[in-house]
């Protein structure tokens, strides 16, 4: 099938009426939880997961989605007129953006973030529909071995960019792999870890986890905060940036967007580190470096559209390779299962309407986010009034909601609770909640590629070393490895 | 209150890492259990096991790392300085509650008492206020699963 064809067909999937309804409730959905502090996408993509079982999978797919990268969009206006990111990944946008607002300018800090979202969006679909097909192509040449080796690398690269300690983050992730072990083996059927538990005969549900570690924790460790807020608003005659102002930021968003593009590609990267890396290379290349933090507008720019270019090239190796690279693609990646599609090398051949349909989508999505963003900030502004203490219970009641009715099952309920202390004690002890949940993700399917390959190879590791991928693979993994592990011992000294 | 000597500012860290390291040994030990089987055919209990036990060495070498380190007398104590016990414990006890009761009470019932002490007891609004927010949202929530179509259940008494 030729590129024209692709997204001709895609333009067919995307642009029917109730596709194009389930984008909008996407990107609405993420804009929406993107301005409101405290629940993030990962937390709405697991809490609106049971209402997609009855929905189409391109459908569902396409929402899901949606959720992901409205998110990065609505992230920026709480960190701009609040100084309070909606979302990790618009931390770094509040340095500018916030000052901005103060100085009278909120209006271009927030139509830049939006047109630089939008620039780095676009450019980053390009990208994903240039690069995904050639990529699972070549990776249906790969056996056990390699997707082994390559799933071993992408959880050791997420343990070394994820925020906090290296080591302990590796600690995390062999925990997720722990915890995945929980269920029936399957090789043997034999129960692990199940103390008898039916409802553990599955496994510990990746909602419950995901919805305890990250919504949970996050409420508990919000209402620790007072939720003082100043809004500086803005009309909307105001919103567009001056000629100034683009000729500043033009060269910003370029090498944002090729910074998010790439780092979203990488495992653990994603829109939270392609934005701090975006900001600090447009600091370190400015003339005027002591302005950051001031209120300059290619702070905003710079990371802006990083975040949204690495929100779309995280689908890349989701969507070609079958490993989610980021918690949210996780939950994408379970969404697709729920729904009998299995992430691979093989979906683009077999589901050619899902793959282009959700990338075309993704074109629409944001044209219809630019639109939400900009003449309807004012909405989001008004949102963004109504107090915590009433927000909170409501976010609560979704996440029981949500989790009860993936199974209808309370002992889901126990587990989101619990996980939920979980994570809280692991946030203030500094302990990374992000490889925990990848690691737990990838662990049945590392565990499955591991014991193929020692059955295909008589029980030797040395396949893991002699093939050329997974040789070059454990390379890189073991020189990362050796660098988080000796790192405590080298600062010591 | 302080020992003598030190102060326990390490302490929730060193605690962290005991429990981990407490935690993969027993779980090496259920792994072991399972069956390792063999290097060519690898058992139920072989990937847990290699998971579980370089995790428990990883947290002993953390709480070695720990324990040696130079008390600054910050740290570990500090992250909980901002803690709400009391706040912690109402919303989990809330939440863990609402899941006992969701299918003996039914759904709005469960919900609208895990509302009501979410509204009155931690955000500690107007008795009325905490009442009448509860009953709206468990409306608007029920209302929104049906359309929906998401199962949830209604309890003895249909609601």
């Amino acid at each position: 099938m030729d590129a024209l064809h692709s997204i001709v067909l895609g333009l067919q999937v995307a642009l029917q009426p109730t596709n194009l309804f389930f984008c909008f409730v996407g990107v609405f959905v993420g804009t929406l939880i993107g301005v409101l502090p405290g629940i993030g996408p990962v937390g709405a993509m697991s809490l609106l997961l049971p209402t997609t079982f009855h929905l189409s999978p391109v459908g569902a797919i396409i929402m899901l989605a949606g959720i992901y990268y409205g998110a990065q969009y609505g992230g920026s206006t709480t960190s701009i007129l609040v100084n309070i990111p909606g979302e990790a990944s618009s931390i770094v946008t509040a340095l500018d953006g916030y000052q901005m607002a103060r100085q009278g300018r909120a209006g271009p800090a927030l139509g830049m973030a939006a047109l630089g979202s939008f620039v780095g969006g676009t450019v980053g679909i390009v990208g994903l529909m240039l690069l995904a097909a050639p990529l699972a192509e070549a990776a249906l040449s790969f056996g056990p071995p390699e997707y082994f080796a390559l799933m071993c690398v992408s959880l050791v690269v997420l343990t070394f960019l994820s925020q906090g300690s290296m080591y302990k983050s590796l600690m995390m992730g062999l925990l997720g792999l722990l915890l995945s072990g929980v269920g029936l083996d399957m090789f043997t059927s034999a129960p692990r870890f199940t103390f008898g538990v039916n409802e553990l005969t599955d496994g510990i549900g990746l909602i419950p986890l995901v919805m305890g570690l990250f919504g949970i924790a996050e409420i508990l460790l919000n209402l620790e905060q007072p939720m003082t807020r100043r809004i500086y608003v803005t009309r909307l005659g105001e919103l567009l940036p001056t000629a100034g102002d683009w000729l500043a930021a033009k060269w910003p968003i370029v090498r944002g967007t090729v910074i998010g593009f790439f780092l979203g590609i990488l495992p653990g990267g994603g829109a939270v580190l392609s934005s701090f890396v975006a900001y600090a290379v447009e600091k370190r290349l400015s003339k005027y470096p002591e302005r950051f933090g001031t209120g300059v507008i290619e702070g905003v720019a710079a990371p802006e559209s990083a975040n949204n270019a690495a929100a779309q090239a995280s689908f890349i190796p989701l969507l070609s390779l079958g490993i989610p690279p980021n918690v949210v693609m996780a939950v994408l990646f379970g969404g697709l299962l729920i729904h009998g599609i299995t992430p691979g090398p093989l979906l683009i051949q077999q589901h050619p309407n899902l793959f282009w349909g959700v990338v075309v989508s993704m074109f629409v999505g944001n044209v219809m986010l630019l639109a939400l963003n900009l003449p309807l900030i004012g909405m989001w502004v008004r949102l963004l009034r109504v107090p915590y203490d009433v927000l909170f219970p409501l976010i609560l009641l979704f996440c029981v909601v949500g989790v009860y009715s993936v199974n209808n099952s309370r002992v889901d309920v126990y587990l989101m609770v619990a996980f939920g202390f979980v994570g809280y004690l692991m946030q203030k002890l500094g302990y990374a909640p992000a490889p925990l949940a990848l690691a737990y993700v990838l662990g049945p399917i590392l565990e499955t590629a591991l014991r193929q390959s020692l059955s295909l190879s008589g029980g030797s590791f040395a396949i893991f070393f002699t093939r050329p991928i997974a040789a070059a693979a454990m390379a890189v993994m073991a020189a990362l490895l050796v660098v988080q592990i000796t790192s405590p011992w080298r600062q010591h000294r | 209150m302080e020992h003598a000597g030190r102060s326990r500012a390490k302490d929730p860290e060193l605690y962290a890492s005991a429990f981990l390291c407490a935690f993969a040994a027993a779980a090496s030990v259920g792994a072991y259990r399972l069956g390792l089987g063999s290097v060519h055919n690898p058992g139920p209990g072989f990937m847990p096991f290699a998971a579980a036990t370089l995790l428990a060495l990883m947290a002993l070498g953390q709480l070695v790392r720990v324990a040696m380190a130079p008390d600054e007398g910050s740290g570990g104590a500090t992250a909980f300085a901002t803690s709400r016990w009391g706040v912690v414990t109402i919303v989990l006890g809330t939440l863990f509650g609402a899941g006992f009761m969701l299918e003996r009470a039914g759904f709005s019932i469960a919900t609208f008492l895990m509302l009501v002490v979410l509204f009155g007891v931690v955000a500690r609004k107007r008795w009325w206020v905490t009442l009448l927010w509860a009953a709206l949202v468990v409306a608007a929530a029920r209302l929104l699963s049906r359309a929906l179509g998401m199962p949830l259940p209604e309890g003895p008494l249909g609601i």
